[in-house]
C-alpha cells in the first residue's frame, strides 16, 4: 500500500503499540474480547480476499476449514492434552491440507463447479460436526479446551489478544507483501487472463491450488483462535453462515483491496453487535447486505473511499517509480539466451490437428533457423491458428512434434515451454487489464531476487523491485512507450498494445519468439513500427515465428516462409521463390484458382 | 434385506429421485441459458413448502393451492432475476465473476428469514396432497408402499417430461437453446434474450415450486430445509454434467436411489455418502457421469 | 434502406469504428472490404445494434434505428448472419430454419412452410438433410443453412459476414450466386469478404481500414486494381 517502507513499517509498529497500549488502558473485558475476534477473523478474511479478489475463485465452505482448525486444535489439547503451542500449529496444518485437497480435487472443475463442491465440503463438515458426537460432541460440544492463557487468570485474555494480534500483523504484512510484489501480478494474470499467464511461464493451476490451501489455512487460524478463546466449541458455529459471514466482511471492505479485511470484518462485527439486539432479522440483514452491497457498492468500503478521494485529487502514479532507471538509455533488445548450434532453433514435424474430423491442420513441417524471420502465411482459414497454438502448447496436436533445440517438448504445457524459451504474443492481444502497461510487461521479467530476498528487499528498500521496473521500463522505452507505463492498457490505442504485448513477450528473454498476427488491425505507420522492431529484435539475435496473411509484410520482413493452405503445407522457400511459386499465387490470391470453376458454373 | 425392503427403499429412493430432478431441473435450465443459477433454489422450494402446507391446513384444495404456489413462485423467479442478477451485467468489469453466487445466497437468507418470521422455526408437516392421511399404503407386488410416494414418482416425472416438451418442442424453449449456444447469434435470430431469460428463471422458479408442493408432505418443512434441496441438486446436476439434459434426470435417479439405501445401511452419515461419492467422481470426471461428449450445448 | 451518417461505435473502451459514412440503396449488393481487425464485423454489427453507436445515426428504410434493440431490428428485417455462421448444432437443419422466422410478429404457419419450400428449392441439399442435427452439416452445408435461416425472416435487407470463410471455392460461388439472384430481386446486401472473387457479383466496394472507410466505388474492375489490393493488405 505504501512504497516507502519506513512509513509501512512505522504504520506496522504504530498498529502494535496501538494494541498493546489500548489494551492494558482498559479495563474492559469486552472490548479485549471483541479485538480478539476482529484480530483472528480478520486473517480468515484476508484469505477469502486474496482468493477471491486475487484470483477470483468463489470458496462457499471456508467455515469447514474454520472447523477442522477449531476441531483439531481443540482435540489436541483437550483429549491428548498436547502444548497449544503444538496443538495450535497442527489445527491450522490441518485445514490447510484439507484446503489443499479440495483444491487439487477442484482443480478440472472450475468456476461454478468450485463454488458447488466447496459448498457441497461446508455441508458435509456441518453435517459430520453435528452428528459425529463422539468425536466433535456435536451440539452439546467440547468442554474443557485450555485458554490461551498463560497460564495468568488476570491477564489471560490481554496476553491472547496480544498473539491474535500478532497474527494478524503477521498475516496482513504477508498480505500487503502479496498485494505489492510480483505475486500481485501473477495472480491477477491467472484470474484475468489465463492465456497471458501461462505463456509468461506460470502455471495456473499450480497458482490456483496453492493460493486455496492457503485461504483455508487462514480460516483454520481464526478457527483455533476461536477454539481456545471461548474454551468451548460446539458444531453451530461452523454453519453456512459463518461462511457467509466471512464473505460478507470481503465483500463490504472491498474484494482484491489489501486492507479490505481489516476494514470489511470491523463493519461486519458491529452488524453482528447491531443485530445481535435484533437476532430474528439477522439472516435478513445479512441478506440485504450481500444484496446491496454487491449491487451498489461492488468495490466495497475501501473502494468507495478510493472513489471519493479520486473524485476530489487527481491519481497519483501507482506504485513506485524506478530510482535508478540508468540500464534503461543503454539497454538494448538482446536476449541472454542465444541458440546453441547452427541446426534449427524450432523443428515441426509433421504435425496435424483435427477437430471433430475436422483437419484444421494436416502434415505441417517446419524447421526454424537461429537468426531468422521465419513466416507462416496463408488465407484465413488455413490453419495458422492452430498451428501456432500446436506449438505455444495452447492445443494438444493430434499427430506429430514439435521440438525446441532437439529437445521434444509436444507434451509439455504452454507455461514449461514458456520458461524453456518459447513465448509467444496472441493475435488477439493477451494482456491483464487491472495490471498497468509496466506491470504487464513485467510480468515477464525474471525476478531479479531469489522469494525470501525479495521479501526482504521489499521490507527495506525504497528501490523495490527497481532492477526489474528499470529493465520493463527500457523495453518500453524501445518500443517508445515509456511515457505510457503507468497507464492502464485498455486506454492505449491497439497498435500500441500490440507493442506492450510484444515488450512482454520480449521481457521473457525467448530463445525463439512466437509472433500471431503482429499487425492485424494496424495501420501502415503502425504496421512500419512493429516491421522495424521485428528487425531489430532479430538483429539483437532472437529466432522469430511470425504467422500473418498481409503479404506485403512477410515478403518485406522475413527470411523464410512457410505457406499453408486448408491446414497443408503448400509451399517452402524465400520470399523470391515463394512470390514466384504459382501454387502460392492460386490459393493466396484465388482468382486464378476459382477462374475455371465459376467459368464453368456461372450460369 | 428382503424383498420388500428392497422395493420400499427403491420407491423411496426414486420418490427423493425425482424431487431433486425437478430441483436440479430448474439449476440446469438457468446454467444453460445463462451459465448462471440460483444458489437459493432450495430455498425457493422451502417457501413453496411452507405456503402449500398452510394452504393445505386451511383446507384449501389441491388445485388452488397448486395455482397459488406456483404464481408466488413465478413473480419470486422473475424477481430473482430482476433484482440479483441482471443489475449484475450492468456493472460489467465492477461486479465480480461470481457475484451471483453472492447474490443469489443473498436472496435465500432474506426469503430463509421470512419464513422464520410468517411461520416460526418449528418443523411443520403438510397434509398429504393426495391420500386421506400420510401413511396411506397401497400393495405393489404384495408390498405396502405409500400412496403419496407413489404420486410423486408419478407427478414427478410427469412434469420432468413436460420440461422437455418445453425445451424441445416449444419456440421458446427452442429460443433457449439457442440463447445457450450462443447469445448474440440468438439476438440476431429475433430473439428477445432479456425476456427469455427472464422466463427461464421463471422456469425454474416453478419448478422448485413443484418440487415444493410435492416434497410438503413427504420431508418435515422447516426454515432451513433449502440448503439440503440446493446442496443435493446441485451435486444431481454435477453428476449428469450440466449440459446434457438426460444426464440430470439419470444423476436423480441414481443419487436418489443410492441415498436411500446408504441410510438404510447407516442411518446417522448415509446421506453425506452419496454426496461425498459425487465429490469424488468429479474430480475424476469433472464433467459429470455423461460427460460433455454427448452435450447439448458448449 | 440503410443510412449511416458519421457513425461512430465499438464495444466497452474500445471505440472501432470512425466517422462512417453508408448509403445502401434497394437491392444494391454493396462488398466491405478490409484488413483484419479494421472493423469489417463491427460495421455489421453496429448496424444490427449489437454494437454501441457512440454517435451519428443509423436509419433503415427512412426510420432512425440508432440504438434500436437487434432482435427488434432482425424481427422488421434487417437480418444480420454473422460470421461463423453459428447453426446451432443440436437443433436439426429444419428446426435452425424455423427459429429465427418463429419470432417474426405476425408470420402464419402457411408463410412460413411457403418460405421454408423456397429455401428447400434454393439449397436442395437442406431438404435432404432436414432430419439431421444442424452440427453434422459440412462447412458449405452449414453456410447454405446460415443465409436460409436468415432469407426464412423475410429480409429486406440481408447482412453476410464472411460467408466464404472456410469453405472450397465451389461452395463459396454457389452461395455468391443465390445472394445475387436474391439483389437482382430487391433485396438489399451488405457483404463483408476477404475473397476479391466476390467483387464481380457486388455493384458497389467499400474498403475499410483502421475503422475508417478509406475507398469506396464500383466493385467492377476492381480486382486487379493494385491500389486497392495495397489498402487491402494483400489478403486475397
Amino acid at each position: 500500500m505504501f512504497a516507502n517502507p519506513a512509513v509501512r513499517a512505522a504504520g506496522y509498529a504504530m498498529m502494535a503499540v496501538a494494541i498493546v497500549l489500548l489494551s492494558l488502558a482498559t479495563g474492559n473485558k469486552f472490548y479485549i474480547h471483541l479485538a480478539q475476534t476482529l484480530c483472528y477473523t480478520t486473517v480468515a478474511v484476508i484469505g477469502l480476499n486474496v482468493l477471491l479478489g486475487l484470483t477470483g475463485q468463489m470458496s462457499l465452505g471456508q467455515a469447514a476449514f474454520y472447523a477442522i482448525g477449531a476441531y483439531g486444535s481443540a482435540l489436541l489439547s483437550s483429549r491428548l492434552g498436547l502444548p497449544l503451542f503444538i496443538s495450535m500449529p497442527a489445527g491450522v496444518l490441518f485445514a490447510g491440507a484439507a484446503g489443499f485437497l479440495v483444491g487439487l480435487g477442484a482443480l478440472r472443475t472450475r468456476g461454478t463447479y468450485l463454488a458447488m463442491a466447496t459448498l457441497a465440503f461446508g455441508f458435509i463438515v456441518e453435517i459430520a460436526a453435528q452428528r459425529w458426537t463422539d468425536l466433535t460432541g456435536g451440539t452439546m460440544g467440547i468442554i474443557g479446551i485450555p485458554s490461551l492463557d498463560f497460564g495468568s487468570r488476570k491477564m489471560g485474555e490481554t496476553y491472547f489478544l496480544w498473539v491474535a494480534a500478532g497474527v494478524y500483523l503477521l498475516v496482513q504484512i504477508l498480505s500487503d507483501y502479496l498485494f505489492s510484489s510480483r505475486f500481485y501480478r501473477i495472480l491477477l494474470a491467472v484470474k484475468e487472463n489465463e492465456s497471458a499467464a501461462r505463456t509468461a511461464g506460470f502455471s495456473v493451476p499450480v497458482w490456483r491450488v496453492v493460493v486455496f490451501g492457503m485461504s483455508a489455512a487462514t480460516a483454520g487460524i481464526a478457527g483455533v483462535f476461536f477454539t481456545h478463546q471461548s474454551a468451548f466449541i460446539n458444531s453451530d458455529a461452523f454453519t453456512l453462515t459463518l461462511t457467509l459471514t466471512l464473505l460478507i466482511a470481503a465483500v463490504i471492505g472491498g474484494l482484491g483491496r489489501s486492507y479490505g479485511p481489516l476494514l470489511g470484518t470491523a463493519i461486519a462485527l458491529a452488524i453482528g453487535e447491531f443485530i445481535a439486539s435484533l437476532v430474528d432479522l439477522s439472516l435478513l440483514v445479512y441478506g440485504s447486505i450481500l444484496l446491496g452491497v454487491l449491487l451498489l457498492f461492488p468495490e466495497g468500503a475501501i473502494g468507495l473511499g478510493a472513489r471519493l478521494g479520486q473524485a476530489l485529487t487527481k491519481r497519483k502514479s501507482t506504485g513506485g517509480k524506478p530510482v535508478d532507471a540508468g540500464p534503461a538509455s543503454t539497454a538494448r533488445l538482446s536476449t541472454s539466451r542465444k541458440p546453441r548450434g547452427n541446426g534449427p532453433v524450432l523443428q515441426v514435424a509433421g504435425l496435424s490437428k483435427h477437430y471433430q474430423g475436422v483437419k484444421a491442420v494436416e502434415d505441417v513441417t517446419i524447421d526454424v533457423m537461429p537468426g531468422t524471420i521465419h513466416a507462416v502465411i496463408g488465407p484465413n482459414g488455413a490453419g495458422k491458428s492452430t498451428l501456432i497454438n500446436c506449438i505455444s502448447g495452447i492445443y494438444r496436436p493430434t499427430k506429430g512434434r514439435v521440438y525446441l533445440h532437439g529437445q521434444d517438448i509436444t507434451d509439455l504445457g504452454a507455461h514449461r515451454r514458456a520458461r524453456l524459451g518459447l513465448s509467444r504474443s496472441f493475435q488477439n492481444l493477451q494482456l491483464v487489464p487491472s495490471l498497468s502497461v509496466i506491470e504487464n510487461v513485467m510480468l515477464g521479467v525474471a525476478p531479479a531476487h531469489s522469494a525470501i530476498s525479495d521479501f526482504a528487499h521489499w521490507m527495506t528498500s525504497r528501490a523495490y523491485e527497481a532492477e526489474e521496473r528499470a529493465r520493463a521500463l527500457a523495453l518500453l522505452a524501445q518500443f517508445n512507450l515509456d511515457a505510457f507505463a503507468d497507464a492502464s492498457p485498455d486506454d492505449l490505442p491497439y497498435g500500441h498494445r500490440k507493442l506492450v504485448e510484444m515488450a512482454r513477450v520480449l521481457a521473457e528473454q525467448p530463445l525463439v519468439m512466437l509472433l500471431d498476427e503482429p499487425i492485424a488491425g494496424l495501420n501502415d505507420v503502425e504496421a512500419r513500427e512493429i516491421a522495424a522492431t521485428v528487425r531489430r529484435i532479430r538483429e539483437a539475435g532472437t529466432t522469430i515465428l511470425l504467422v500473418e496473411h498481409n503479404m506485403e509484410f512477410v515478403m518485406q520482413l522475413s527470411d523464410r516462409v512457410t505457406v499453408l493452405d486448408y491446414g497443408t503445407r503448400i509451399a517452402e522457400g524465400s520470399p523470391a521463390e515463394i512470390q514466384r511459386d504459382p501454387a502460392v499465387i492460386a490459393a493466396y490470391l484465388g482468382t486464378p484458382a476459382d477462374a475455371p470453376e465459376t467459368a464453368s458454373a456461372a450460369p | 434385506m428382503s424383498a420388500a425392503n428392497f422395493l420400499q427403499l427403491l420407491l423411496s429412493g426414486l420418490t427423493m429421485g425425482a424431487l431433486y430432478a425437478l430441483t436440479a431441473k430448474g439449476l440446469f435450465v438457468a446454467h444453460l441459458a445463462t451459465t448462471r443459477m440460483n444458489f437459493g433454489q432450495g430455498d425457493f422450494l422451502m417457501i413453496a413448502a411452507y405456503i402449500s402446507t398452510a394452504l393445505l391446513l386451511a383446507k384449501v384444495p389441491v388445485v388452488v393451492v397448486v395455482g397459488v404456489v406456483l404464481l408466488c413462485l413465478a413473480v419470486l423467479g422473475w424477481g430473482l432475476e430482476r433484482i440479483a442478477l441482471r443489475p449484475l451485467d450492468r456493472l460489467k468489469a465492477r461486479a465480480g465473476e461470481y457475484s451471483w453466487v453472492l447474490t443469489t445466497m443473498g436472496v435465500a437468507l432474506i426469503l430463509q428469514n421470512t419464513a422464520t418470521l410468517v411461520w416460526g422455526k418449528s418443523a411443520q408437516y403438510s397434509p398429504p396432497l393426495f391420500s386421506a392421511s400420510r401413511q396411506d399404503v397401497v400393495r405393489v407386488l404384495g408390498v405396502g408402499v405409500f400412496v403419496e410416494e407413489l404420486i410423486v414418482i408419478v407427478v414427478g416425472f410427469l412434469v420432468v417430461g413436460l420440461f422437455y416438451l418445453f425445451l424441445f418442442k416449444t419456440t421458446a424453449g427452442r429460443a433457449v437453446r439457442v440463447i445457450a449456444f450462443n447469445p448474440d447469434a440468438a439476438t440476431l435470430l429475433g430473439i428477445d434474450v432479456k425476456r427469455t431469460i427472464s422466463l427461464v428463471f421463471v422456469v425454474a422458479a416453478l419448478l422448485a415450486g413443484i418440487s415444493g408442493v410435492l416434497a410438503g408432505p413427504i420431508v418435515t418443512v422447516q426454515p432451513h430445509m433449502g440448503l439440503v434441496f440446493t446442496v443435493k441438486a446441485l451435486a444431481v446436476a454435477a453428476l449428469g454434467g450440466f449440459a446434457n439434459p438426460l444426464g440430470v434426470l439419470a444423476g436423480a435417479i441414481i443419487f436418489g436411489i443410492a441415498e436411500s439405501f446408504a441410510n438404510y445401511f447407516n442411518s446417522s452419515f448415509g446421506d453425506l455418502y452419496p454426496l461425498l461419492i459425487v465429490l469424488g467422481l468429479l474430480i475424476v470426471r469433472p464433467t459429470g457421469l455423461f460427460g460433455e461428449a454427448r452435450a447439448d450445448v458448449r | 434502406m440503410i443510412r449511416l451518417s458519421k457513425v461512430t461505435s465499438g464495444f466497452g473502451h474500445l471505440t472501432i469504428l470512425r466517422d462512417i459514412d453508408l448509403v445502401l440503396d434497394v437491392g444494391e449488393m454493396v462488398l466491405v472490404l478490409g484488413a483484419n481487425g479494421a472493423g469489417k464485423t463491427t460495421l455489421l454489427r453496429t448496424i444490427s445494434g449489437l454494437a454501441q453507436v457512440r454517435s451519428g445515426s443509423i436509419t433503415f428504410d427512412g426510420q432512425d434505428i440508432t440504438g434500436a434493440q437487434p432482435h427488434r431490428l432482425a424481427r422488421s428485417g434487417l437480418v444480420h448472419v454473422p460470421q461463423g455462421r453459428q447453426i446451432v448444432p443440436h437443433l436439426t437443419v429444419e428446426e435452425n430454419l424455423l427459429i429465427g422466422a418463429q419470432h417474426v410478429p405476425g408470420i402464419t404457419a402457411r408463410l412460413m412452410t411457403e418460405r421454408l419450400e423456397a429455401e428447400y428449392a434454393r439449397f436442395p441439399v437442406l431438404k435432404e438433410r432436414r432430419h439431421v442435427p444442424g452440427g453434422s452439416l459440412s462447412g458449405g452445408e452449414q453456410q447454405m443453412l446460415a443465409v436460409s435461416r436468415g432469407l426464412m425472416m423475410g429480409p429486406r435487407v440481408l447482412m453476410l459476414d464472411e460467408p466464404s470463410l472456410g469453405l472450397a471455392p465451389q461452395a463459396i460461388h454457389r452461395i455468391l450466386v443465390a445472394v445475387e439472384a436474391l439483389a437482382r430481386q430487391g433485396m438489399s446486401v451488405l457483404m463483408v469478404e476477404q475473397k476479391t472473387s466476390a467483387l464481380r457479383f457486388a455493384q458497389r466496394a467499400l474498403v475499410l481500414r483502421n475503422g475508417e472507410i478509406v475507398f469506396s466505388g464500383q466493385a467492377k474492375g476492381l480486382s486487379a486494381d493494385d491500389e486497392l489490393m495495397r489498402h487491402y493488405g494483400g489478403a486475397g
